[in-house]
């Protein structure tokens, strides 16, 4: 899995706002990195500064091995991205417009990009001014999903597409993966993300907070226990890592670190377990406790 | 019945707070304008002496094309009054015309109509609230101009001429304003809107310079802005024109509130063609389509400013008859008729060259504004280099420019060709259009500069077009000093047809643009891209 996309100690200031205070981040070949955050956490500004858009206050960006600011349109020759607001010529068609995305990567309209437009069930023919924004979208991601290349970009990719087409992109998301591609997914959709993404980042304030697998970062949150033991488990308010803890009489819940999950079980396992339900916290769960937590701070 | 014209109270104050500048703007730059001419006036022409060559050339044929027939007498108020009639109506056409769009069609596209619609606000609340807004500005304009006027008591214009003066150019301002109402319930996009605005005022005014060379005045009745000159100010005061002025205004306003019944929010009642669902091997990358989507306003600016320029053209015959038909004036003018003609000329070359100044200026700041729309964001992700888009932006614009104002002259050229005995030389057009252009393309260098480094400030290039506007109009008129003349720009052109400009300040400007047009690139190469 070689490098493709490597964040060094970002930092992006406007005036006296930071809007992205010392970001490191990597995307591999083959991975889909989903991207998270919530609104103003600085998320489009990381994927801005990756295009060279905006110019790092401090520290770089690079991909490639190339500097993303300095070789941005050599670099976009191999780099495909969907913006999250997606606003088009609005005197052209879609189809004009799909052409002419991809034509200004020197690429062609192909059968992947038929195929593409049929998957997603756009009538091409509609100027870009009568599309609604889930269609608008469509145009976006059906050229970038035609469009060669080795990393691809989606910026809250499927906030307008329904549920079906909502599908499409996933399936397509798979294929590009297989095809060892890399794939940076910013999107509020957890449930997706939580389906498609090998790594996850969370942003705020513009720190990035965590990054890591799912499993990881389940295993650095609380998982939700309810046990059904023969005897009264009483000693459970002296164990450490336990939360929330409702005891009724035998019938037990709590939520506790996995790390301490362990001993924990041990204890209930002296008590005679009649019924054990574990749950892993979902990634909704993570984010909404990540940001409670620094939310306290 | 009522209900459809719900909050239009509440809208059009929404209105008017929103735009408080730019109202303000207008409000005080045609409001200094007409007292602060009717103030000065008087002391550089305080003897009836001082005024009648002035007033001889005025009544000229080629004068008569860009102010209007003079009316009155040799009194310092028919004097003004016909000298600001015209200049203070396309001031506040143009303004009225901005303002109109912007409420109109421009909010629709970015959305924000379809958001006012969803609240509690009736369906002609929008356009009625921008009709209002208007018809609020330009009462003050009226009523302000009318009692200042009034109160600088100025010998010749009387009550009633005063009030003529005040009333007429903020109707034809009020009138134009809802045109381009009404249009907007037409064309497909605020783009068209524009278009048609601003062609139907370019054609009012070439109607006008016909109609001044005729006989009667019968022609000027067909065009709005000829209407200001039947008006017949401090001589006979017709009230007429004000009538028609207010009743098309009222059709029109009556007419856009119907058809906006009859349209859905964001689309024109014009049909538009059907589209294509692949595209053409023309449309090949980033630079073509920009130049695709800028050919028809392209194309309009180049043949409108041609017909300009013939009309302008077929003048010049008329400066020679007026000569011929009068022995007096012969022995007078005699000497001076190539100098009249010449005068003439540069005058409509500099007025040519700051006209087409604007859609190249207006395209070239598109690097900012379809920035802003959001339209370069995916463009951004694409190998398009930065260079390139930068290039593509400015070279369109200058191209358009430079197109637009050689257009004019050849106009000018071919028509004085047809109608004089001994038309002036290719050569000498080639003369003066070559000096114009070395000032043009500075000018649009300024405006590059202003759009890369400071983009909060890009308005400030209309003012140089302003400036440079006054000066050609009124720099003799008002005696203005030789620098204030001259760092207009288009001041530094001497009438004179074998050296307009002198070699070294045409090497200065082109070395200048060339030399801002690279420092520009390197700044947007460098800066975000965000505005």
């Amino acid at each position: 899995m070689t490098v493709q996309l490597k964040i060094n100690h970002l930092t992006k200031k406007f005036k006296d706002v930071t809007a992205l205070d010392d970001i490191n981040l990597e995307l591999h070949s083959g991975e889909v990195l989903g991207y998270i955050g919530p609104n103003g956490a600085g998320k489009s500004t990381t994927i801005r500064s990756i295009l060279g858009i905006l110019r790092p206050s401090m520290g770089s960006v690079e991909i490639f091995g190339m500097d993303a600011f300095k070789h941005a349109s050599k670099i976009h020759e191999k780099l495909s991205y969907v913006p999250g607001d997606v606003y088009l010529w609005p005197n052209l068609t879609g189809g004009q417009t799909i052409d002419l995305l991809l034509k200004m990567n020197n690429q062609q309209h192909t059968n992947k990009t038929d195929k593409l437009i049929k998957d997603f069930g756009l009538d091409i023919t509609k100027k870009n001014k009568t599309y609604s924004k889930g269609n608008r979208q469509k145009v976006a991601l059906i050229a970038a999903f035609s469009t060669e290349a080795e990393i691809y970009i989606f910026d809250e990719p499927t906030s307008g597409l329904d549920p079906l087409n909502e599908e499409v992109f996933q399936n397509h998301l798979l294929k590009l993966k297989q095809q060892g591609k890399s794939i940076l997914l910013s999107s509020h959709i957890l449930s997706e993300v939580e389906k498609v993404a090998d790594r996850i980042a969370i942003i705020k304030d513009g720190q990035i907070v965590e990054t890591g697998t799912l499993e990881d970062m389940q295993y650095l949150t609380s998982t939700l226990v309810e046990a059904t033991t023969k005897d009264e488990p009483i000693d459970l308010k002296n164990l450490s890592g336990v939360n929330n803890l409702v005891i009724e009489k035998n019938h037990v819940s709590f939520q506790i670190d996995a790390k301490n999950l362990n001993s924990v079980i041990s204890y209930l396992t002296t008590l005679e377990i009649i019924k054990l339900k574990t749950t892993k916290p979902t990634l909704e769960q993570i984010f909404l406790q990540y940001y409670k937590v620094s939310g306290d701070k | 019945m009522l209900s459809i014209f719900k909050k239009t109270g509440y809208l059009t104050k929404t209105y008017l707070l929103k735009d408080w500048l730019l109202l303000i703007g207008t409000f005080l730059s045609i409001v200094f304008l007409v007292l602060g001419v009717a103030t000065i006036f008087p002391t550089i022409y305080d003897s009836e002496s001082s005024r009648i060559a002035m007033i001889e050339t005025l009544k000229q044929p080629a004068m008569k094309a860009i102010i209007g027939v003079y009316h009155g007498d040799n009194s310092i108020g028919s004097f003004f009054s016909s000298v600001m009639l015209h200049w203070t109506a396309i001031l506040g056409i143009i303004f009225a015309i901005i303002i109109a769009i912007k409420n109109t069609r421009n909010q629709e596209e970015s959305n924000l109509s379809e958001l006012l619609l969803s609240k509690s606000i009736g369906r002609l609340a929008l356009p009625m609230a921008s009709f209002l807004e208007l018809f609020i500005l330009f009462s003050a304009i009226f009523i302000t101009n009318f009692i200042g006027l009034n109160l600088l008591n100025i010998d010749g214009l009387s009550t009633e001429s005063a009030f003529l003066f005040s009333i007429s150019t903020s109707l034809i301002a009020l009138l134009f304003g809802t045109i381009t109402i009404f249009f907007a319930q037409l064309a497909n996009s605020s783009s068209g809107v524009n278009i048609m605005s601003y062609v139907l005022f370019l054609l009012s005014y070439i109607v006008v310079i016909l109609g001044t060379q005729a006989k009667d005045n019968k022609l000027l009745w067909y065009s709005p802005l000829g209407w200001l000159s039947n008006l017949s100010l401090t001589d006979k005061n017709y009230y007429l024109p004000i009538i028609l002025m207010i009743v098309s205004t009222i059709i029109l306003i009556s007419l856009s509130l119907f058809l906006q019944l009859h349209r859905d929010i964001n689309s024109g009642l014009l049909p538009s063609s059907k589209g294509k669902d692949h595209a053409s091997k023309l449309l090949a990358g980033f630079s073509s389509l920009n130049f695709k989507n800028q050919t028809t306003s392209m194309s309009i600016w180049i043949i409108v400013i041609f017909i300009a320029g013939l009309t302008y053209g077929s003048i010049f015959k008329d400066i020679n008859k007026i000569v011929a038909d009068n022995p007096y004036l012969t022995q007078i003018i005699a000497a001076q008729k190539n100098m009249m003609i010449t005068n003439f000329s540069f005058m409509i070359l500099g007025i040519f060259a700051i006209i087409s100044l604007i859609p190249g200026l207006i395209h070239i700041y598109k690097i900012k504004n379809d920035e802003t729309k959001g339209y370069l964001e995916i463009v951004h992700s694409k190998r398009v280099s930065r260079t390139k888009i930068f290039i593509t932006y400015t070279g369109i614009g200058l191209l358009d420019t430079v197109l637009t104002f050689i257009s004019g002259t050849l106009g000018l050229y071919i028509a004085q060709y047809q109608s004089l005995n001994n038309p002036i030389s290719l050569n000498h057009f080639v003369n003066a259009s070559s000096s114009f252009l070395s000032i043009i393309i500075f000018v649009i260098s300024l405006g590059i500069i202003l759009v890369t480094f400071v983009p909060k400030l890009t308005n400030l290039i209309w003012i140089v077009l302003y400036y440079g506007f006054f000066v050609i109009y009124f720099g003799k008129l008002f005696n203005m000093p030789n620098w204030a003349i001259d760092i207009s720009l288009f001041g530094l052109i001497n009438k004179n047809w074998t050296s307009p400009l002198e070699t070294t300040y045409i090497i200065t400007f082109v070395i200048s643009t060339v030399i801002l047009i690279i420092l520009s690139l390197q700044k947007y190469k460098k800066r975000d891209l965000v505005y």
